[in-house]
């Protein structure tokens, strides 16, 4: 599929090189960019800057770096500029808004999953984790491509991974319900 | 690991996988940006136009300043010829006059009034261009 995207860009088709682009990444950026953000809603808008960003600047792509590792790094720095403005917009608030904010730092499950404890726990882990347990269980995805979407050696994601799901089976287990 | 814990293990990964199987756009995000990018692509298309008479404004512009310049140019020119050739009427006149007697003598008035008239077009010209009128453009259609 990136050869194709790749072939139509070289044509100066960036139209056309969209729209199978966005199929083919549209649920890896929003991933990305909600492992980061933590809000669904935002994750959407970063999503949406980060393919406009692509259509702009799909004519200067040179491929000296892969198309998806390209895409990731501009999903990772979109979605850090986004979390920079909100913690600069709550931190210039008032309490009762900063309080409202943070009420939506973590954001809710996703209505079809009822699992809002299991939901719960993944929120109350280290960011990294979080971001790691979130890219390796949307799609199933292998270490290696959750290492290259957050720009992360490979052994330190499969180091995450690991300890996450120690951390979260062992509060499962606390909580009398060993993932079951 | 035993074989209770790897159960366990493999439960856990088939709830996380459930839990984050949904975790997708709303519906329509492509349509939404199909229509964002058709609207930038607007946007753009007409910031280009714009750029493009802005840009052909100017070239105008200068073009009709340097036309200004050398019409300016030209005029210093005439005038500096002119006043010349008045200087020196002024100065040779008699002289001239006086050589030229017996010619003027066998030409009719009528050819000599005839002969003034370019001199006369010529400061025509010259004052039109000190008020910045090119005479020229009277001949165009």
């Amino acid at each position: 599929m990136d050869e194709e995207i790749i072939a139509l860009i070289r044509e100066g088709k960036p139209d056309a090189a969209l729209s199978l682009l966005v199929p083919a990444y549209r649920r890896r950026v929003f991933g990305l960019a909600f492992s980061i953000l933590r809000d669904r809603a935002a994750a959407e808008d970063v999503a949406q800057e980060v393919f406009v960003k692509l259509w702009r600047s799909l004519a200067g792509y040179d491929g000296r770096a892969s198309l998806s590792t390209w895409i990731y790094a501009i999903t990772r720095n979109a979605s850090i500029s986004a979390l920079r403005k909100r913690r600069r917009t709550v931190s210039m608030s008032e309490p009762t808004v900063a309080a409202e904010a943070d009420a939506v730092e973590s954001d809710a499950p996703p209505p079809e999953a009822a699992d809002t404890q299991l939901w719960q726990l993944v929120e109350a882990l280290p960011e990294r984790q979080r971001q790691v347990v979130t890219l390796y269980y949307q799609d199933e995805r292998s270490t290696d491509e959750v290492a290259q979407m957050l720009g992360l050696p490979v052994n330190t994601v499969k180091t995450h991974l690991h300890r996450a799901r120690a951390r979260l089976a062992a509060a499962l287990t606390a909580q009398g319900e060993y993932a079951a | 690991m035993n074989t209770e814990e790897t159960d366990a293990m493999r439960l856990l990964d088939a709830r996380l996988a459930r839990l984050h199987a949904d975790l997708d756009t709303r519906p329509g995000f492509e349509a939404r940006l199909a229509a964002h990018v058709a609207t930038l692509a607007e946007e753009q298309a007409a910031a280009t136009q714009e750029a493009n008479r802005q840009r052909i404004e100017q070239a105008y512009a200068a073009e009709r300043a340097a036309a200004g310049r050398e019409a300016r140019f030209d005029t210093v020119i005439l005038a500096i010829a002119g006043l010349t050739a008045a200087l020196a009427a002024w100065r040779f006149c008699p002289v001239v006059l006086a050589g030229l007697e017996p010619l003027l003598s066998r030409v009719d008035p009528g050819v000599v009034g005839l002969a003034v008239l370019p001199v006369a077009a010529g400061a025509l010209w010259v004052v039109l261009r000190l008020f910045g009128v090119d005479p020229r453009r009277f001949a165009r259609p």
